[in-house]
């Protein structure tokens, strides 16, 4: 099969890196129709984001993001509408991961349905949400609802809006307690990684030696990707900051006297961690 | 531990403090929605006076003891009158509860429990609460790269986040992180958790206030805790969950016709973020002039009660304001004019009504409370309380389709938060409108 080098700018909902590469193919030349794609996930992946991207024989493009649990992962993908027709590549944004595209059995579907949707940066403003033999959870929640209408308006002999408000409480229950499931396998995530959580695991190790290394020192960073900014930010708040220019006139007269950054060039690394250097600036000649 | 002890003393003094400005206004006895009014009114005061406090080149720390000690003195000198209006409760209240109402209970009781695991072992983690408000909390707690000098560039820690996003949580927390000695990622989200606490507890209080039914006020209750964007804000260090707990106590302080404790609670609003002032302030004044307009009371009467809960919803956040408006300090980062975008109705519609972030609650709070018109425009308070709501959904509709937050609408992102601020009120719309209907066991409720 053929790989495929794939470069996505800044999607909404990953702002993790400003460009990903999504070049590890799973499979190709393969009907989209009623299938899953099944993963096998390595235990060092999980709780990490995958970007995941096809191309059909239209020459239409998508990719969708999920976050991944060791083992087999299941991915629904039947409710994308691109997710149709002959795809002819698909492939994924990380290494080491096989995977396969089948029609789900039940037991799949279940588990489908108990995927949990773990945290990411983007679960402040947006719940995935949980699909069930393909159909949208929200869709099913209406037909319960509708459901239950006749049956508290006819058979318990509630009146009409009685029916309706208790329709709703019942499948809102119903709703709550999938997320109840989801609430501890979130739990069950962040305990199996040390309450740390992507994209921050073993960060902290960096924020620590920065921490020792500026001291009482002013300090600055280069755009670190994504989040990255606001976590080395927030936890080094305390020490002096002064933000990074790029005309070195328009910089602070005190001075920098740390960077944190990706790209240290000729400049003296005194630690790093996790591809961010922490770089001792020069001091000025008298 | 000591974090802890702090946060549970700084809720007692904030309480003795709010307590004692809502004994000179409450009307009513032994409402449950007055002990949260006087948690969520003592904030907002308290961090107001510390932020005056600083401005006049106080430390936090004295800053807080004198706040602390205002608490104290108008605590005590208020106690008597404190006690006939506070609620009492009992744990034989407890005891008759039916099968559901204790699956209610506990659904509620997970939720929080949650929140607060989330917020014990769980760092910092979105990208807002690291940089506008814990961010420049911290900043002001570290004392290096914050000033309230417009002509520094550590200006209101806007290195950090927005320095135009208002102080009320920013300086709760450095408060907090100064009693403690140290900052921790406790006190850095912790007021999240006691906005998700009042939220639930103000829906549930404030549907037993007019109801007088319980399993009304549990299911009310749950229904908002429930709401899936509420599992992470509870413990994230946001501040939407604080708007939306500020505008929940003051539909309750509306339903009492308490203007001035309407006002105070709307003020908590725009001192902790921006909408407050944009959207809450004016949609409560729409919805009580609606309530003036049909009330049997004379003219001098109805301008009074507006010129109240204006007065009172501006004068806490005033110097708030004119700080801001002598350093030129804007509402928005972002300068924005009125661009209508064609797709926006349906993206609005979609994130709304078609979103796993809400999932079926936003279709059937809105088709409730339109299929229940024909009740609550017969009543002057559910109409109040319904305006209120339908101002407040317009007014995001206009923000998300034709201002820069369009992109907002467009990404998915801020757009679920921002609607996320109105499910309080929505729930308790619903629930009047269906007590309305004559399901309510009590006679003795407050309708008008």
């Amino acid at each position: 099969m053929k790989g495929l080098l794939w470069s996505f700018l800044t999607l909404f909902a990953i702002p993790i890196l400003a460009q990903v590469s999504i070049n590890h193919p799973i499979a190709s030349n393969f009907s989209a129709a009623g299938t899953v794609l099944e993963l096998n996930v390595p235990a060092q992946y999980n709780g990490s984001s995958l970007l995941i991207g096809w191309v059909n024989t239209q020459g239409q493009q998508s990719a969708i993001e999920t976050s991944l649990q060791s083992g087999k992962h299941l991915v629904e993908l039947r409710n994308n509408p691109l997710w149709q027709g002959t795809i002819q590549t698909l492939a994924i944004s990380l290494p080491g991961i096989t995977g396969t595209v089948k029609k789900p059995s039940f037991g799949d579907e279940i588990s489908l349905f108990l995927n949990p949707d773990l945290q990411t940066p983007r679960s402040i403003n947006f719940i995935n949400g949980y699909s069930l033999f393909s159909v949208k959870w929200s869709y099913i929640l209406y037909g319960i609802l509708f459901l239950l209408i006749p049956v508290f308006y006819f058979l318990q002999k509630m009146t009409f809006l009685k029916a309706i408000l208790l329709s709703f409480l019942v499948a809102w229950v119903l709703f709550d307690l999938r997320n109840v499931a989801n609430h501890v396998a979130v739990q069950q995530n962040i305990r199996a990684n040390d309450f740390q959580i992507a994209p921050f695991v073993g960060m902290q190790t960096l924020i620590d030696k920065a921490d020792q290394n500026i001291g009482e020192a002013s300090w600055s960073q280069e755009a670190l990707p994504g989040v990255y900014h606001s976590y080395t930010q927030y936890n080094l708040a305390e020490k002096s900051y002064i933000r990074f220019r790029k005309k070195p006139r328009l910089q602070d007269k005190k001075g920098i006297q740390y960077i944190l950054t990706q790209d240290p060039k000729n400049r003296q690394v005194v630690d790093s961690h996790a591809g961010i250097a922490i770089v001792k600036t020069k001091k000025k000649k008298k | 531990m000591l974090t802890f002890l702090i946060f549970l003393i700084h809720i007692l003094l904030n309480t003795l403090l709010g307590a004692g400005i809502v004994s000179f206004f409450q009307d009513s006895k032994n409402e449950n929605s007055y002990l949260l009014e006087s948690f969520a009114i003592g904030f907002v005061l308290e961090t107001i006076l510390i932020f005056i406090l600083l401005l006049s080149g106080l430390s936090l720390m004295v800053s807080f003891l004198i706040a602390s000690g205002l608490a104290l003195i108008l605590g005590g000198l208020r106690f008597q009158k404190i006690k006939t209006f506070l609620p009492k409760f009992s744990f034989s209240d407890l005891k008759n509860l039916k099968i559901y109402e204790w699956i209610l209970v506990a659904l509620v009781v997970e939720k929080i429990g949650f929140a607060f695991w989330q917020l014990a072992k769980t760092p910092t983690y979105f990208d807002d609460a690291l940089t506008h408000w814990s961010g420049r909390a911290r900043a002001l707690f570290g004392g290096i790269n914050w000033s309230f000098d417009a002509s520094v560039q550590e200006f209101l820690g806007s290195q950090f986040g927005n320095k135009e996003y208002p102080l009320g949580v920013i300086i709760r927390r450095a408060t907090d992180a100064t009693l403690n000695g140290s900052w921790n990622e406790f006190i850095a989200r912790s007021d999240s958790f006691l906005f998700f606490i009042l939220i639930i507890f103000g829906v549930g209080s404030i549907i037993y206030q007019f109801s007088k039914t319980r399993w009304m006020a549990l299911a009310g209750a749950f229904v908002v805790s429930a709401i899936p964007l509420h599992f992470y804000h509870a413990a994230a260090g946001y501040v939407d969950i604080g708007v939306e707990a500020f505008a929940v106590l003051a539909i309750g302080a509306l339903l009492r016709k308490e203007w001035i404790l309407t006002g105070l609670l709307i003020a908590g609003t725009m001192w902790v973020k921006n909408d407050g002032l944009v959207l809450f302030f004016p949609a409560f004044l729409g919805g009580i002039a609606l309530f003036q307009l049909f009330a049997d009371n004379s003219w001098k009467e109805k301008i009074k009660s507006l010129a109240q809960y204006s007065f009172a919803a501006f004068v806490p956040v005033l110097p708030w304001i004119i700080f801001r408006s002598l350093h030129n300090v804007g509402i928005s980062p972002i300068k924005s004019g009125f661009v209508w975008h064609s797709d926006a109705p349906s993206l609005f519609l979609q994130s709304v009504f078609n979103s796993p972030s809400s999932s079926i609650f936003w279709l059937f709070c809105t088709l409730f409370i339109i299929g229940t018109a024909p009740i609550w425009l017969k009543d002057k308070m559910g109409r109040s309380i319904a305006i209120i709501f339908i101002l407040l959904l317009s007014a995001m509709f206009v923000l998300f389709s034709c201002t820069n937050a369009y992109v907002f609408l467009q990404n998915q992102t801020t757009i679920h938060r921002s609607i996320m601020q109105l499910a309080g009120i929505a729930i308790i719309v619903v629930f009047y409108a269906y007590f309305l209907m004559g399901f309510s066991k009590s006679k003795n409720t407050v309708i008008d």
